[in-house]
């Protein structure tokens, strides 16, 4: 799987927690999750949880902490499925 | 240190079913889940063990940056009128969770009798919702205004390095200050500007006085340890 693959199951993903439509609009690997997309952190769990189901990984909580921008998460599920 | 954090019961997103079906045993501690598992109908429980929590951390963010956004690492031990503490590894801090309504609101100060805390939640009016941003700040504002008797045009609240800062006539008030917003309710809790701030800073004491070294404590989930490191004025001494 590319990384444009992952960047769009990622997109697809995080579009039904997204507050800040007009910033999702324009959404790209610097976009930051919790300040641009305005997702909630209780949120951002069920994010995780899907990333876990969707791309069959674990992604644990000091992985999650070094997710900040949809480009940091991107990454991260690159390395998990090798 | 002070955190805080509000989730409105009503918004959709707080009801049972909306989280993911793995979200309880991914944030919550054994001991929590029992307690929710008692009443599964109680999603009015889940949510104040997560604002608990997710004060928890904000406080713990801003005294060391490099603590993970580890839920289930902060452990809330909360008694029949929703105050208690909450654990993290060493640390501890007192926590006070009020509900008004569908709004709850969860409080961490340095001391337990919060005497030297403001803090405040509000319904957000529709018009304010439109731009949420700005609606908490006006509310956090009049709030602080109100408590320290002076205009709110003395007060404005910047965020620097995403962190909000109270700025009290023109200079950086000294004091921590931690904002919320979820549905349409705000919360806010603030260090009161009147009274000194405690600093952070562990100490080490020895002869009933503040040694000139400074200590270091790390902590990772149930694991804790400490350095001392002596600064160079004392460090001849020591060899």
């Amino acid at each position: 799987m590319d990384q444009t693959e992952i960047f769009e199951r990622v997109v697809k993903i995080l579009n039904p927690y997204v507050k800040n439509q007009e910033a999702f609009k324009g959404i790209s690997l610097a976009t930051h999750i919790l300040d641009d997309l305005k997702v909630n952190s209780a949120r951002l769990v069920d994010v995780v949880l899907e990333f876990e189901d969707a791309f069959d990984i674990e992604i644990d909580d000091d992985d999650v902490d070094k997710v900040e921008t949809v480009g940091n998460a991107v990454e991260l599920i690159e390395a998990k499925i090798g | 240190m002070i955190g805080n954090d509000v989730v409105d019961l009503s918004d959709p997103e707080s009801s049972r079913g909306a989280c993911h079906p793995r979200f309880d045993r991914r944030v919550f501690t054994p001991e929590e889940l029992e307690a929710l598992s008692t009443d599964r109908t109680d999603v009015q429980r889940r949510w104040i063990l997560w604002s608990a929590k997710e004060a928890a951390y904000k406080a713990a963010r801003r005294q060391c940056s490099g603590v993970a956004f580890s839920p289930a690492r902060f452990v809330v031990n909360l008694d029949r009128s929703l105050c208690g503490s909450v654990r993290y590894g060493i640390r501890r801090w007192p926590v006070r969770v009020q509900i008004d309504g569908d709004c709850v609101h969860a409080v961490v100060a340095e001391k337990d009798s919060f005497a030297d805390t403001l803090s405040g939640s509000c319904r957000l009016t529709t018009a304010e919702l439109r731009d949420s941003s700005q609606g908490v700040r006006r509310f956090v504002i009049a709030s602080i205004a109100t408590e320290l008797g002076v205009a709110t045009s003395d007060l404005r609240i910047e965020k620097v390095d995403r962190i909000p800062q109270l700025i009290l006539a023109g200079e950086a008030a000294p004091v921590a200050l931690s904002l919320s917003h979820h549905g349409s309710y705000a919360g806010f809790a603030c260090h009161d500007p009147r009274i000194e701030e405690v600093d952070p800073t562990p100490q080490r004491i020895r002869a009933g006085e503040a040694a000139p070294v400074a200590p270091s404590l790390s902590y990772h989930g149930s694991c804790a340890d400490f350095a001392v490191r002596p600064d160079d004025a004392e460090r001849d001494d020591l060899h």
